[in-house]
Order: C-alpha cells, then sequence, then structure tokens
C-alpha cells in the first residue's frame, strides 16, 4: 500500500489490513501442528500463503472487493484455528455442473453455478483444469 | 555511635545492590524468554529455508546465552542488525535516521514483518498504534530503550 494516488484505499480499511496481516503472521510464528514433525512446513505454508496473497491484492482500491477478501482471510484464520490445519478445505463441486471449459465456454448456468457455490475462503484458490 | 550508624547503612546499601542485582537479572531473563512462543530446536533433518525467517531463532538463541545489561549502544546493534537481515533492505543504504517508507522504499506490510522482528527479538510486545509511527531505526531504539528502560 504505497502512498500515491492511484493505491489510495480507505484508511478504515488500510488499518484493519494491517491488523489482519500481523495477526496472521503472529498466528504463522506460533503455529504448532497436529504432529510436531509438520510444524516448520506449515508455519512455512501459513507465513508465505500470507505474503503472497498480500502482496498480490495490494494494488486493489474497490472497498467491496477489500472487504471481501479481509472476510476470506479471517475465515481462513479461523478454520487454521479451528481444525489445526492451516490448508485450505476443498469444496466440492455442485452436482451436474462439472464442466473441463472454463469461464463463458463452460456456458451460463454452469458459471454462475460455480461462483454461488464457492464459499468465501476458497476465493483465492485457483483450481481450474488445467489445459 | 556514628561508626556503628555508618556500619549499618552500608550493609543496608550492599543488600540492597544485592536486591537490585537479583531483580534486573530475574527481569532480563524474564525478557529474553520467549514469551508464549516456542522455539522449535534446529534439527538436523528439518530443511528450513534460508530466507530471513530462519534467523530469529538465532538469535532468540543468542538472548539466552547473553546475560549483559541493555545499553542504548546495544539495542541500537540489535536494531541495526535486524533490519539489516531484513532482504528488501540494502545495507549500505541503511542509517538509524532512514525512513523505512521513503527512503529504503519498503511499503506497509514490510514494515509490519521489520515490527515483528524487533518485537521478537526484544521479547515484547508492540501494540499496533504505536507501531506505525515508528518509521526509522532511530525512533525504534528510542521506543525500546524507553520500554526496556534503558538510560544511557
Amino acid at each position: 500500500m504505497a502512498s500515491s494516488a492511484s493505491h489510495r484505499i480507505p484508511p478504515a480499511l488500510r488499518s484493519q489490513v494491517i491488523q489482519l496481516y500481523r495477526q496472521l503472521l503472529r498466528l504463522g510464528y506460533q503455529w504448532q501442528a497436529q504432529s510436531p514433525s509438520n510444524t516448520p512446513t506449515e508455519r512455512q505454508y501459513i507465513l508465505s500463503e500470507t505474503q503472497r496473497l498480500f502482496r498480490a491484492n495490494q494494488s486493489l482500491t474497490n472497498p467491496q472487493l477489500i472487504s471481501e477478501h479481509i472476510r476470506e482471510a479471517e475465515a481462513r484464520a479461523t478454520m487454521a484455528v479451528h481444525y489445526r490445519n492451516p490448508y485450505p478445505r476443498p469444496v466440492n463441486v455442485p452436482p451436474r455442473s462439472y464442466s473441463k471449459q472454463v469461464g463463458k465456454r463452460a456456458g451460463k448456468a454452469i458459471q454462475k453455478q460455480s461462483e454461488l457455490s464457492k464459499p468465501i475462503y476458497v476465493k483465492s484458490i485457483d483450481d481450474t483444469v488445467p489445459k | 555511635m556514628m561508626s556503628a550508624s555508618l556500619r549499618l547503612s552500608h550493609t543496608w546499601l550492599r543488600s540492597n545492590s544485592r536486591m537490585c542485582a537479583r531483580a534486573l537479572s530475574s527481569s532480563s531473563v524474564h525478557g529474553m524468554t520467549p514469551v508464549g512462543r516456542t522455539c522449535q530446536p534446529l534439527t538436523v533433518g528439518v530443511a528450513l529455508p534460508r530466507n530471513w525467517f530462519a534467523p530469529q531463532i538465532q538469535t532468540q538463541v543468542n538472548r539466552w546465552m547473553s546475560s549483559e545489561k541493555l545499553t542504548k549502544a546495544l539495542v541500537e546493534e540489535r536494531v541495526l542488525t535486524v533490519c539489516k537481515v531484513f532482504d528488501k533492505i540494502t545495507a549500505d543504504k541503511l542509517t538509524l535516521e532512514s525512513h523505512f517508507i521513503k527512503d529504503l522504499g519498503l511499503d506497509s506490510l514490510d514494515h509490519v514483518e521489520i515490527i515483528m522482528a524487533i518485537e521478537d527479538e526484544f521479547g515484547f510486545e508492540i501494540p499496533d498504534d504505536q507501531a506505525e509511527k515508528l518509521m526509522t531505526p532511530g525512533k525504534i531504539v528510542q521506543f525500546v530503550a524507553d520500554h526496556e528502560d534503558v538510560y544511557e
């Protein structure tokens, strides 16, 4: 969030984002995995994922989009703490909506159904079928 | 009578200073224990990637081993070391007065990481509202010195 006019995000959201970043980093440093041999790997996963996603969305300016990403971060953090598992929880594809095509080629109904069925915590996870 | 009272005051001063030394050493031990953070010992089979997360475990070990009293010069040295280890800072541009965002070209997320590294190094938490004002290493040194009651 450099201080240039094009990267202007509302100040209330900005402090919330920075607070969230700090909380997630703390979560990462203090993480204890369910089986202790996995602790370094899972810590590294939490920290690198936090950094990657926050930096990727650094230049967003739309407040609604930013609050959605904030919700996603909070949801993933809460789930990680609750299930003792930092990796994202897989989500089933809704019935009769699997398609190898991506985006518009899949058809409007399937596209809308997949958008509606995805919970907030898999928002940043790209699980499109590779060609 | 005069000499007796002098002798009494002398012993009182000596025992008081011993109590002070004990209090200092216990507080420094408390400050060096990682609060709420368990430190995984580095075992041979685990390959932590060689980025700037790894040195934090090392600096915690250094803190446990050293039992010297904190001076302002030591605080400065440790703050500057933490900043130098950060991989986005070029060590030659780093001075006590270099601003993280304006001079060193970092952004606010990097600043959060630096403040977390400082918290980790000195063993106490820095609240958010005060952390966002610490924009140069000099201000961090001042804040740590105030918090740890370093007078020199």
